[in-house]
C-alpha cells in the first residue's frame, strides 16, 4: 500500500474520493445526502490524520465512519426524512436504468436507516454479519434482525406491490 | 430474480448513478472541519453558560410557562380548497387518446412529445429482432404508421442511444450518450440530415445521465445535471437556425424550467436559502419567498413546490398561497404539477399514491386510478418539458392511454 507520510490527505483525498461518495450515494440513496455524509466523515478523519496515517488504512476508518454517522444522523432526523428529492413519478430520462425494480428502489429508499444499511453493508460492500456487526459497533444478532426485517418489509411493500404490479 | 440479487443491482445501479465529487466538494470537507471546531468551541461556552443558569436557576423562583412551540408552516392561506382528484377523462373531456402499445413491428416505444392531436415524437426501447433502442419516429396514430426520423444506435456498443428528446417548431432535438461520449441533435421533424449542435463534455467514465431539455421561441436549450464535467455546469443554449451553442452567462448550478426561465433550486431537506430564477432572454432574476423555513423547494416562475415533514406543500414564488394536500413531483410549463401524492405513512415511511396533475390555473387534479381488473399499470410523463402522461395496464399492454396537456386551455 502506498505510504501516506509527509502529510498525505490531499494524496488520499484525490485517490479515493470519488469512490467513497459513490459509496455514501448507496448507502443514503441521494447525491446531497452522499455528499453531506461523505464531507463529513473526511472532515473526521482530517482531524485524525496525524494519528491514522501510522495504521495505513484510512479507507476503512471513514466508510466504518460513514455507516455509523449515516445511522445516527438518519435516527435524529427522522421527522424530516424524505425519499430522496422531491420525487419525479414514472420513467424519466436521467433516472438510474432500474427497470423492474424502480418500485423496489423505492421501498430500500424508505426503510429506517440502520435497515438499509445493513443490506448496504451486506449485499454492496459484500461484508459477512460478522463484519458487519463490526462496522456498527452491534451484534451478529442485531445485525441478522435488522436484515431480516428489512427483507420482510420490502417484500410485504405497498411501493413494490403497487408499483411492480403483483396486485393493482 | 431473487430479492436479494434484485438488491445488489439496484445498490450497484445507483452506485454507477453516482455523481463525482465537484470542483468545490474538496471545499465542503474543510467547512464540515471548520464547523466541527466552531461546535466544539460553542459546546465549551454553553457548558459554562449552563453552569451558570442552573445555578441562578436554584436561587430564583419564578413564573415559568412553557416555550411556546413554533410550527414552521404558516397558517392556513389557502386561496382554495384542494380537490379531490378524478379520472383525467372526467376533468378534462377530449385530452385523452388511446396509442397502439407497440409500434407496428412489434417493437416497444416511449411517447416522447406531441405534434398534433395524431401525431407523436417517439422513441423505440426494445431491441432487435423488431429494431435497435435509440431509434426515434414520427407515430401517426390516425394512419398506424411510423416514419423513422433518426438511427442513433452504435454497432456493438448497447449503453449508447438517446436519452432526451423534445419536439416544437418543426424541429426534433435529442441528447444521443454512450460511454464518454454525448452530444446534443437536431433534426427536421419532416426528416432530413441530423445536425449536431454540440457535443457534451463528459465524466471520464460515463455519458448524461440526466438532462433536460426544450425547443422554444427558435432556440434549443439543454441543462446537464450529471455525468457531465467542466468547471461551469449551467444551461445551454443555440438558435434553431444555426449557429454556436453558447451558455447562458450566470447560469452555474441552474437547470431548465419554464424556458427562458432558469432556476436554482433547493434539494436539501437542511436547505434554507431560498431557489433563484434568471430569464435567459433579460437576465431578470427573481428569488422565491420561504413560506417554510428549511426544506427542499423547487420553482418555476410564478409557483413552488416544497416538501416537510408533513407531505408535499404548493406556494407562490412569493410565498402566499400556501395550499396542503397536493401532489408532490415535478412543475411543468409553470402551470402543471406532474406527479403523484405522498403522506406518511409512519415513522421513516411514505406512502405513494396514484399519477396525478394537478393543474395550478384551475385546481382541477386529474389521476390514473388503480383498478383491480386491469392488473398493475406503467406510466411515464415523457420526460423534461413535454405536456403529456401516458400509461399502459398489465392485463392490457396492447395499448397506451394518454392524456394530451397541449389541449388544455
Amino acid at each position: 500500500m502506498r505510504d501516506l507520510t509527509d502529510d498525505g490527505f490531499e494524496e488520499f483525498f484525490r485517490l479515493r474520493s470519488a469512490a467513497l461518495l459513490r459509496y455514501g450515494h448507496v448507502l443514503t440513496g441521494s447525491p446531497h445526502d452522499a455528499a453531506d455524509l461523505t464531507q463529513e466523515a473526511l472532515a473526521r478523519l482530517r482531524e485524525a490524520w496525524p494519528r491514522l496515517r501510522q495504521r495505513q488504512d484510512p479507507e476503512g476508518y471513514v466508510r466504518v465512519t460513514m455507516a455509523r454517522l449515516h445511522v445516527s444522523w438518519w435516527r435524529r432526523r427522522r421527522r424530516e426524512r424524505l425519499v430522496r428529492d422531491v420525487p419525479d413519478a414514472g420513467y424519466r430520462d436521467g433516472e438510474p436504468d432500474l427497470g423492474p425494480d424502480r418500485a423496489l428502489a423505492r421501498a430500500l429508499a424508505a426503510l429506517p436507516p440502520r435497515q438499509r444499511t445493513v443490506l448496504v453493508l451486506r449485499y454492496y460492500a459484500d461484508q459477512s454479519d460478522a463484519e458487519i456487526a463490526e462496522t456498527l459497533g452491534v451484534s451478529t444478532i442485531t445485525v441478522r434482525s435488522n436484515a431480516s426485517r428489512a427483507l420482510a418489509k420490502l417484500r410485504l411493500s405497498p411501493e413494490v406491490t403497487t408499483l411492480e404490479g403483483t396486485t393493482p | 430474480m431473487k430479492i436479494e440479487e434484485r438488491i445488489t443491482h439496484i445498490f450497484g445501479t445507483e452506485a454507477d448513478a453516482a455523481p463525482l465529487p465537484g470542483p468545490t466538494f474538496r471545499a465542503g470537507v474543510d467547512r464540515h472541519v471548520q464547523r466541527r471546531r466552531t461546535r466544539r468551541h460553542t459546546v465549551r461556552a454553553l457548558g459554562v453558560a449552563t453552569l451558570v443558569l442552573g445555578l441562578a436557576g436554584t436561587w430564583l423562583a419564578v413564573d415559568r410557562h412553557p416555550a411556546a412551540v413554533t410550527d414552521p408552516r404558516p397558517a392556513t392561506t389557502s386561496e382554495a380548497p384542494t380537490p379531490a382528484p378524478r379520472p383525467f377523462a372526467e376533468v378534462w373531456p377530449g385530452t385523452t387518446r388511446t396509442l397502439p402499445g407497440r409500434l407496428p413491428d412489434g417493437g416497444e416505444y416511449a411517447i416522447r412529445a406531441v405534434l398534433d392531436p395524431d401525431t407523436y415524437v417517439v422513441s423505440r426501447t426494445g431491441t432487435v429482432p423488431a429494431g435497435p433502442a435509440g431509434e426515434v419516429l414520427v407515430l401517426d396514430n390516425a394512419r398506424h404508421t411510423t416514419r423513422s426520423l433518426v438511427r442513433a444506435t452504435r454497432p456493438g456498443d448497447d449503453s449508447f442511444g438517446v436519452v432526451a428528446v423534445a419536439a416544437a417548431e418543426g424541429q426534433v432535438a435529442y441528447v444521443t450518450s454512450g460511454v464518454g461520449t454525448g452530444a446534443v441533435w437536431l433534426v427536421p421533424v419532416t426528416g432530413g440530415s441530423p445536425r449536431k449542435v454540440a457535443d457534451l463534455a463528459l465524466t471520464a467514465d460515463q455519458g448524461p445521465r440526466d438532462i433536460e431539455l426544450v425547443i422554444a421561441a427558435g432556440d434549443v436549450a439543454w441543462s446537464p445535471t450529471s455525468g457531465v464535467t467542466g468547471a461551469r455546469p449551467g444551461v445551454w443554449r443555440a438558435a434553431l437556425s444555426g449557429g454556436p451553442a453558447r451558455m447562458v452567462p450566470g447560469s452555474e448550478g441552474m437547470t431548465l424550467t419554464a424556458w427562458p426561465w432558469l432556476v436554482a433550486n433547493a434539494h436539501d431537506q437542511k436547505a434554507t436559502a431560498p431557489p433563484t430564477l434568471l430569464n435567459a432572454d433579460t437576465g431578470e432574476r427573481r428569488t422565491a419567498v420561504r413560506a417554510v423555513p428549511v426544506g427542499p423547494l423547487t420553482c418555476s416562475p410564478s409557483w413552488c413546490l416544497g416538501l416537510d415533514s408533513s407531505g408535499p406543500y404548493l406556494q407562490r414564488l412569493d410565498g402566499t398561497g400556501f395550499r396542503t394536500g397536493v401532489p408532490t413531483g415535478t412543475i411543468v410549463a409553470d402551470r402543471f404539477v406532474f406527479g403523484f401524492s405522498m403522506t406518511p405513512a409512519g415513522p421513516d415511511q411514505w406512502r405513494f399514491g396514484d399519477p396525478e396533475v394537478y393543474d395550478l390555473g384551475t385546481g382541477r387534479r386529474g389521476v390514473v386510478r388503480s383498478r383491480t381488473d386491469n392488473g398493475h399499470r406503467t406510466w411515464s410523463y415523457g420526460g423534461g418539458s413535454a405536456l403529456l402522461l401516458y400509461w399502459s395496464w398489465e392485463q392490457r399492454p396492447d395499448t397506451y392511454e394518454i392524456v394530451d396537456f397541449t389541449l388544455i386551455r
